[in-house]
């Protein structure tokens, strides 16, 4: 007598060996992937890098997948062995079968000879049963958990390759047009994601030297602003008085007269007058016209700063700074304009140079608030930064229960702020222009808020924006993805129930794999060979098998799809679950029957 | 004799099961991924299930008979009364039940209400023209729909109320193939679940190619017609044979599978313009007609040859064996 679940064992073992390395060629002759590639310049002047790069595109041999996108060549070898591990655990339910199949309609009869007729049930699958629990609970997480992670690693290492060829062609543009600090900044960004790769190590060497790069001065604040009480702000600014620095000594005298300290409140009003006179003096005393203006320039600034108008200080202070360079007193106020700014505005030359990534596209949400509004809202695309997640094209439609559309407005960037809001307003860093939100319909009852909109809470998860847009990522979801997803997209105005179809069908996958192996060994025991002659012309097509069986299983998959489906919509999730397990059950038993029938034969 | 008849009932049913779940199957694709108006729209069944037998007539009785083939391979059957049985019943079934299929599906041509767009009320309906928001639907209009334009920015437009029959025509988009991907097409929530898989979807274009042959046949000549169902039917029968050629049943098995898939591919190759273009020579169009089926008979022919020539003697003998 063999020993039936040892020899089952080392086959299935052959054959997934042989179907790893046949899925590792076909993926090693089907990758496409994109280089880049050097040129060393004959003749090449100073100002002129000496090699000439261009893009080369590689396909493997046989190129099946010729549609797929690119991916760097420093991807190569780890797309190739991904896609193997993902091809193998598609086909690992055909391929345990085939295994099967191998070796209780051909193996095994073929060993036992006459001994096969007087086999029992127990001796025909003896501790296999075992083998294949096992073996179920390795597809399920290869195909369910380990399989999703790697197509979606592959899906990134796509994006990545989108996003370092961006910053490539931008390198070599502003190379070419002499804006070395951009291109290096640009090749900077590349090496992030192929920090190997030396030709454009080389560029971004050879734009350091040609920004003849200095180290930067740190330098250290000129004044500390106390933020603990308004009696230090009182002494800071008697002693910016004492000082002569009677713009310093304004400002702090400002902030200490905003407390409800009676005496210290008048005191810092005397001061603030006491600030303005000398200032007045010193402008009156001044017969130079400039020196005259700088003055009044700078009383305007501070006096924005301390009344708000912290966007019309910014712009202020950083001309007067460019004006006066020398000025250390400006350099500390254009600093605290511009940390005040950043409280309600961004700058829009920090999103800007995101423009060209491809980041997640053509999100839209139902955003529910109180008293049964809602908003529509939709971003056209969604950058996740190290520096911050930034958000272009931004549109909003709220509704109200009975008024239908209140609000309808736009805002051409956004970014997500510490405490999860989006902020609607950005101003440019070098231009005085602001990007805020335009209406294209206002609620006439709240003109005033209308007005004012900066900022809007973000609801979803940012990492969850992924999901809330037309395609989603259903392909490249693990069993838990798909629940979180399940839980997410409806609160969004998403309908849930292909979702819940999805988490079925990941449900019914082990069921699948053992159902069909009990099946297999009485299916493999019922078509036999008999006589103990080997058919060699036949077992020429064994290669052949996982891929027939491959179609069938895709059939019983799709329809029982449908089947499931069908329960799911008329009687809900649980119900359907509950329908799911029974029938499984009852398949499962009608296996064994169908083992313990072949058995007696 | 009793072998045969068991073989018969099988082939039955199996063509039974097979025409049963192709039915629910057809219920559960085509009315339960639509909104809740078309559950229970049982006319409009009634009118696309023999649409749906229809196309799967043909594929149901070479399934039959081969899985009648595979169950009784081990019992002892009179080979030639069995033939005899499953062709005569065969040919009866696919002749009649074409005749009928196509009586009832060409009175009964598909309505509106059972085929288009499918949309959700308080839900964002994600199609390939842009997202649309419906706040909610009722049997002839749409309220608060928000239709979103990509190419545009703003791209919201917003309208308080619109006659469904409207905004479905807005939405509706060309698709090639079946009803059924037609319908899944304008269905956004499940096109991508429900869509077949690339086999089964070109076998299906196979089927319907086929189809409108043996229908165009049918339509010239009611002989013609029968003399290509009955050469179809004979190929099959014949793949008893095929189920005996290697020692190894489970590949015969798999083979005949492979067989009966290929008879639809080699179809369509065969009609395709650069097989008909080497034909131009043949003037009679009655021979063209039949051409085909006299292929497939040519082929039935030398199956059995070769059969009779090396296996049936081994065969009988071992079959004997055997019981």
């Amino acid at each position: 007598m063999i020993n039936i679940p040892k020899r089952t064992f080392i086959v299935l073992l052959a054959v997934y060996a042989a179907a790893f390395l046949i899925f590792f060629a076909v993926s090693f002759f089907s990758y496409h992937s994109v280089s880049i590639a050097a040129k060393e310049l004959d003749h090449h002047g100073e100002k002129q890098f000496r090699y000439s790069l261009l893009l080369q595109e590689h396909t493997g041999r046989f190129p099946l997948k010729a549609g797929n996108p690119p991916v760097l060549d420093t991807f190569t070898m780890r797309w190739i062995t991904y896609n193997t591990v993902i091809l193998f655990s598609r086909y690992m339910l055909a391929l345990t079968l085939t295994g099967i199949l191998l070796c209780y309609s051909l193996l095994f009869p073929y060993q036992l000879g006459d001994e096969s007729a007087r086999i029992s049930f127990l001796q025909l699958i003896g501790k296999n049963i075992i083998l294949l629990l096992v073996l179920t609970v390795v597809y399920f997480s290869l195909h369910e958990g380990f399989s999703p992670s790697l197509k979606k690693a592959q899906q990134e290492m796509t994006a990545d390759t989108d996003i370092a060829l961006t910053f490539y062609h931008e390198g070599l543009e502003n190379m070419k047009a002499g804006k070395y600090a951009e291109a290096h900044t640009s090749f900077s960004s590349f090496l992030v994601l192929d920090r190997d790769n030396k030709i454009i190590k080389e560029a971004f060497d050879w734009t350091a030297a040609q920004m003849n790069i200095k180290p930067v001065q740190k330098t250290v604040p000129a004044g500390t602003v106390s933020t603990v009480q308004k009696m230090h702000y009182i002494k800071d600014a008697e002693g910016y008085f004492k000082n002569k620095d009677y713009f310093s000594a304004y400002y702090y005298a400002f902030l200490a007269s905003e407390t409800d300290e009676k005496n210290l409140k008048e005191k810092a009003l005397r001061l603030m007058a006491e600030t303005e006179k000398q200032i007045s003096t010193l402008r009156a005393l001044n017969t130079d016209e400039e020196k005259r203006k700088y003055y009044q320039r700078k009383m305007d600034a501070v006096k924005d700063l301390n009344s708000g108008r912290y966007y019309d200080a910014y712009y202020a202070f950083k001309q007067l700074s460019h004006d006066f360079p020398g000025d250390r007193d400006l350099k500390d106020f254009f600093k605290r304009s511009r940390e005040e700014v950043e409280k309600n505005y961004f700058f829009v030359d920090e999103i800007k140079k995101y423009s060209g990534l491809p980041g997640v596209k053509n999100i839209i949400y139902v955003q529910k608030s109180s008293g049964g509004n809602f908003a529509l809202v939709k971003i056209k695309k969604f950058i996740q930064a190290e520096d911050g997640r930034y958000f272009f094209s931004i549109e909003v439609l709220t509704f109200s229960p009975g008024k239908g559309v209140v609000e309808h407005y736009t805002a051409p960037y956004g970014k997500l702020s510490n405490d999860g809001y989006i902020i609607l307003k950005a101003i440019g860093k070098n231009e005085k222009r602001v990007y805020a939100p335009k209406f294209i319909m206002r609620d006439p009852s709240a003109k005033n808020r209308s007005e004012n909109i900066s900022a809007i809470k973000l609801l979803p998860y940012p990492g969850d924006l992924v999901l809330l847009r037309k395609n989603g990522m259903r392909d490249s979801a693990t069993v838990l993805d798909l629940f979180n997803m399940w839980r997410t997209v409806g609160k969004f105005g998403y309908l849930t129930t292909p979702l819940e179809i999805s988490l079925l069908e990941s449900i019914l996958r082990p069921f699948t794999f053992f159902i069909f192996s009990l099946f297999a060994i009485s299916i493999g025991w019922f078509f036999r060979i008999r006589k103990r002659r080997m058919p060699f012309a036949a077992v020429l097509l064994i290669p052949l098998l996982p891929f027939v069986l491959h179609k069938l299983l895709l059939l019983y998959l799709f329809s029982s799809k449908g089947f499931y489906a069908f329960f799911l919509l008329k009687t809900g999730f649980t119900v359907s679950l509950v329908i799911l397990l029974s029938v499984q059950a009852v398949l499962i038993f009608w296996a064994l029957v169908e083992i313990a029938r072949q058995g007696k034969r | 004799m009793k072998g045969s008849i068991f073989q018969l009932l099988i082939f039955l049913l199996f063509f039974v099961v097979i025409i049963l779940g192709i039915g629910v199957s057809s219920y559960f694709l085509w009315f339960d991924t639509g909104t809740p108006s078309n559950i229970h729209d049982i006319d409009a069944l009634l009118v696309l299930l023999p649409r749906y037998l229809f196309y799967v007539l043909p594929l149901s009785i070479f399934g039959s008979i081969l899985f009648s083939h595979f169950i009784t391979l081990n019992r002892k059957a009179h080979v030639l009364l069995s033939w005899f049985l499953i062709f005569t019943i065969g040919v009866g079934i696919y002749f009649f039940g074409f005749t009928g299929l196509l009586h009832l599906e060409l009175n009964k041509p598909v309505s509106q209400s059972t085929s288009g767009i499918i949309l959700y009320g308080g839900k964002i309906n994600p199609f390939k023209k842009g997202f649309v928001y419906v706040g909610s639907l009722d049997a002839s209009d749409a309220y608060s729909i928000v239709r979103e334009n990509p190419q545009q920015f703003p791209s919201f437009s917003y309208k308080d109320k619109i006659k469904l029959k409207d905004l479905k025509h807005e939405l509706s988009v060309n698709v090639q193939g079946s009803a059924f991907q037609q319908r899944l097409a304008g269905n956004p929530y499940f096109s991508g679940i429900f869509t077949p898989p690339p086999f089964l979807t070109s076998l299906i274009s196979d089927i319907q190619g086929f189809n409108a042959k043996m229908r165009s046949l049918y339509n010239r000549s009611r002989y013609f017609f029968l003399f290509a169902v009955a050469a179809q039917v004979f190929l099959a029968v014949t793949c008893w044979s095929l189920l005996r050629i290697s020692r190894w049943p489970l590949i015969n098995a798999l083979f005949s599978l492979v067989l009966i898939r290929g008879l639809f591919a080699f179809f369509s190759v065969w009609e395709s313009d650069a097989v008909q273009g080497k034909f131009g020579f043949i003037h009679s169009d009655m021979v063209k007609d039949n051409l085909f089926s006299i292929l497939l008979l040519l082929i039935a022919g030398l199956i059995i040859f070769f059969n009779s020539l090396f296996l049936l003697s081994e065969y009988s003998s071992r079959g004997k064996h055997n019981d």
